[in-house]
């Protein structure tokens, strides 16, 4: 679960997106540096699938308004 | 040496006459759970099961600052043609339409919900019944239809000790319940289902037609009101829901989920904002997450009992 103070709105999201937003978006990131962050932690490649995952997944953040892009 | 016990009036102190006689005139001045009101009504057919149903509330007494000011009164209605209505008033303004009349019971209760919901912030507020038993808490939040009212019902008639049927109150930053105890508003086949469940349970006038179909409110018991102060820890958050046939399953869930129901029934949940998160997040952390189905109240009620009792496997 995720509280947005700014919107007070509250999100449910699945382990993937709070480890993203945990650990890959520390701070500021590209698809590519946040791709890397999660394969390194699940001990995969960091391929063009994992990729379109990850873009796919900041793209819904951004519309949640949760991430902004620089 | 111990200081003097002095006796707390209630409303049942009050003889009927008596009781009537206040409502009509200056109100009468009661506590209901951690509000404090003072109710006056002039409708037809409220006094004699308002005295009833509220036997054990406390009775006011001096000068106080009040939480509300309610009133409950028939008025007449001369277009388009001459009929009578009741009116609910809170502080002075009517916050509805007036009602059909004969209705001033469920007018005056839903009323009294109403204001609760729409004013007490410093409680973070579930839709949810709560019961207690061995000084812990049970919520029981649900949707209308799921049978929350009537298993709350059965357990207030079976060793819980009534909560309330309708207001999961928490004070925030905490996992405290604070007691409600209000009569329970039963709906069309749930009457008797109550009155063969617990024949010694006092249920007020059967009311016909209201918008939420046939009601009659049960008491709450003596016990429950006396003991309104006392508050509980949450331990358990059940999600029941009524199946007609369906058998008795009590399964236990991912506290995620328990989360994402829980806010999704509460009254005042986005209004009060990181608090009521953090609240709701230690209270769900804090107590263990069931969905429970049944359609037998009395094996519902048997499971839940041994659950509170630790034979839950």
């Amino acid at each position: 679960m995720l509280y947005h103070c700014p919107s007070g709105k509250t999100h449910f999201i699945n382990a993937s997106t709070a480890f993203l937003l945990e650990q890959g978006l520390g701070q500021p990131a590209t698809v590519e540096s946040a791709a890397q962050a999660v394969a390194e932690a699940r001990g995969v490649a960091a391929d063009d699938e994992l990729r379109a995952d990850i873009s796919d997944t900041l793209l819904r953040l951004e519309e949640l308004g949760l991430i902004e892009r620089a | 040496m111990s200081a003097p016990v002095i006796p707390i009036a209630r409303v049942g102190d009050l003889s009927p006459r008596e009781f009537r006689s206040r409502l009509a005139g200056a109100g009468v001045e009661v506590r209901i759970g951690p509000f404090d009101v003072r109710v006056r009504a002039r409708a037809r057919g409220l006094a004699m099961p308002l005295h009833a149903l509220w036997r054990d509330y406390p009775l006011l007494s001096g000068a106080r600052v009040l939480h509300a000011h309610v009133e409950v009164r028939d008025v007449w209605r001369l277009w388009p043609w001459p009929r009578r209505k009741v009116r609910f008033i809170v502080d002075g303004r009517a916050p509805h339409e007036d009602m059909p009349a004969g209705q001033a019971l469920p007018v005056l209760e839903w009323g009294i919900n109403l204001v609760i919901a729409l004013r007490y912030h410093c409680f973070l507020m579930l839709h949810a019944a709560v019961l207690e038993r061995g000084g812990r808490a049970l919520l029981l939040p649900a949707w209308p239809g799921h049978g929350k009212t009537t298993l709350c019902a059965a357990l207030a008639h079976r060793g819980w000790r009534l909560f309330s049927d309708e207001f999961g109150l928490l004070r925030p930053g905490t996992r405290e319940l604070v007691p409600l105890p209000r009569p329970m508003p039963l709906k069309n086949a749930s009457i008797d289902v109550i009155r063969r469940f617990a024949p010694e349970a006092f249920l007020g006038p059967v009311i016909p037609k209201t918008r939420k179909g046939t009601i009659a409110h049960v008491r709450a018991p003596a016990d429950s009101a006396v003991r309104a102060r006392e508050t509980a820890t949450a331990a358990w958050l059940v999600f029941p829901r009524w199946e007609e046939g369906a058998p008795l399953t009590l399964e236990e869930i991912p506290k995620s989920e328990g989360y994402m129901q829980l806010a999704t029934n509460a009254f005042n949940y986005e209004m009060l904002g990181e608090a009521g998160f953090a609240t709701a997040r230690d209270l769900v952390a804090g107590t263990r997450c069931f969905r429970l189905v049944y359609s037998d109240l009395e094996t519902a009620v048997a499971r839940l009992t041994e659950l509170a009792d630790g034979h839950d496997g």
